[in-house]
């Protein structure tokens, strides 16, 4: 048997007649067998080698803190949530007769602080609403916040609010709150208050209940701390606000051979070609978080003409001339 | 494992954990790949070291604790095998080997984790590779090291697929030479059958 046909059945890659062909050879005698598992154990020799490269190993380390981190939110979550539904359950036997305004008071507000310096925070809330958290934004809601669906916002977040005309969502920032019917809009809180419409319809309030404004999709709201007046009403790009929680990186100064590496990372693929052919040339690059392989490839090629295969988990790539 | 990483993992210092996934991330990858496609592996070494991070406060990190971690992956793999074999046909060569293979690492765990810790031995390996021909090198590396078949590094070298397999063989048979054939438990003897 040739040992290229056993390291193409390892590696599952045989057509079904040659893999018949391997497995009768293995079962044919102990001989045989025992000379397969050698040969496997020399792949996983290999394969300790293979991902020991210090890319691989910075990205399975990342992974690891970012999942131990959103582990840790999601831990404070769903506690929130049983907390929230006991007390709710030992609350309703003797407080009904009490107003209900009057005991939503006592529900204590809870926060989600993005801390990560590098990451976009996204979550869903338990009405369906998605939060994307810029970093340094905190959110705060409370325990009946399915009953009262408000909230409170320091910093930059983006809203894509679950439509619910029962139960309307209210952004509250320090200057302005924000009544939404269903919609997604960005809101950044500072000395200012800026709320950028992507699409729906919200309506900008005071503390008081006095309407402000209403925003139409693509329009940018600024309200003004000190005086708590509307100080612009425009139409925007809406886009370039609300981009950042694709969690977009970007690269400054890296190299093409930088860039091959960073591919062969994110897409876990491995990249042939010759360093050689190609400049030692500083570029700034940035990307998104959804950019796909084929994308990423046809950025290199924007670099420097490249033509390029895919074949499974390798990329080849050439030098146009 | 040492002592010293031992000692920082019973602290719960986080650079502790940073250094066991340095160390036993391509480890436990290899060991992963005996039984799964590499994507699989990959998402349960990582639910390994998630496991050891969330319940560090009950484990017990001592001498055992490397096989306790290659034991953990085990169970892991087991799983997953368990349930893919909804979606394979139970009959296929593929799935009857996969079955076979499984038995045979629960038998001989300790012995497969015992060559897949060993670094000289590997490190032996490619230290050898290096002396090789600069042609059959290279085709001892894309076959070997980034699994590619005759038939592609063929046709990336632009050379016939029985030189390339020709170059296979002579590098296996100069690593056999090299290698006192106990210790590597004659591995490479398969490729002097033909």
């Amino acid at each position: 048997m040739s040992p290229s046909k056993i390291l193409e059945f390892i590696n599952r890659r045989c057509d079904a007649d040659t893999a018949a062909e391997v497995r009768a050879w293995i079962t044919r005698s102990d001989e045989n067998r025992a000379e397969y598992l050698r040969l496997k154990q020399l792949c996983a020799l290999k394969d300790v080698h293979r991902h020991s490269g210090s890319s691989e190993l910075e990205g399975a380390t990342r992974k690891f803190h970012t999942e131990i981190a959103q582990r840790r939110r999601v831990g404070h979550l769903r506690r929130l949530v049983y907390t929230a539904s006991s007390v709710a359950a030992l609350l309703a036997v003797g407080l009904f007769a009490i107003g209900i305004e009057l005991y939503s008071e006592r529900f204590e507000w809870h926060t989600v602080a993005n801390t990560a310096t590098d990451e976009v925070l996204h979550f869903t809330l338990d009405d369906g609403t998605k939060i994307f958290l810029n970093h340094g934004a905190e959110l705060s809601f409370r325990e009946n916040f399915l009953r009262r669906r408000n909230v409170r916002l320091r910093g930059e977040a983006f809203f894509e609010v679950a439509s619910d005309p029962v139960h309307p969502f209210v952004v509250h920032t320090p200057h302005v709150n924000i009544r939404v019917l269903g919609t997604a809009f960005d809101v950044i809180t500072g000395d200012t208050t800026v709320t950028i419409l992507e699409r729906g319809r919200v309506a900008l309030e005071t503390a008081s209940g006095r309407e402000l404004a209403t925003m139409l999709p693509g329009q940018r709201a600024v309200v003004d701390g000190t005086t708590g007046q509307l100080t612009a009403l425009d139409q925007v790009q809406a886009g370039k606000y609300t981009s950042w929680r694709f969690n977009h990186e970007v690269y400054d100064r890296i190299s093409f051979a930088e860039i091959v590496r960073l591919i062969e990372e994110r897409h876990g693929v491995s990249i042939v070609y010759d360093p050689a052919a190609f400049g030692n040339t500083a570029y700034r690059l940035v990307i998104n978080d959804d950019e796909t392989l084929e994308q990423m490839l046809e950025i290199l090629n924007l670099i420097s003409p490249v033509e390029y295969t895919i074949q499974g988990e390798r990329v080849f790539l050439k030098k146009r001339p | 494992m040492d002592s010293e990483l031992l000692q920082g993992l019973s602290q719960r210092r986080q650079e502790a954990f940073d250094r066991l996934i340095r160390e036993y991330y391509p480890r436990l990858m290899g060991y992963a790949r005996l039984l799964l496609d590499e994507e699989n592996a990959r998402d349960i070494v990582q639910e390994v070291f998630l496991y050891v991070w969330e319940h560090r406060s009950r484990l017990h990190f001592t001498a055992g604790f490397q096989s306790y971690l290659f034991r953990i992956c085990h169970s892991r793999m087991l799983d997953t095998i368990k349930r893919r074999r909804l979606f394979e046909n139970q009959e296929s060569p593929y799935s009857l080997q996969l079955q076979e293979d499984a038995a045979w690492l629960a038998r001989n765990n300790d012995d497969i984790v015992r060559t897949i810790c060993n670094k000289e031995l590997l490190e032996r390996i490619l230290s050898l590779t290096d002396e090789l021909p600069e042609k059959r090198r290279e085709v001892f590396r894309l076959s070997l090291l980034h699994d590619m078949s005759n038939a592609e590094i063929s046709e990336l070298l632009d050379i016939p697929r029985r030189t390339v397999e020709g170059h296979l063989y002579h590098a296996l048979r100069f690593l056999r030479a090299r290698i006192p054939k106990e210790e590597l438990l004659l591995l490479m003897s398969v490729f002097l059958l033909r």
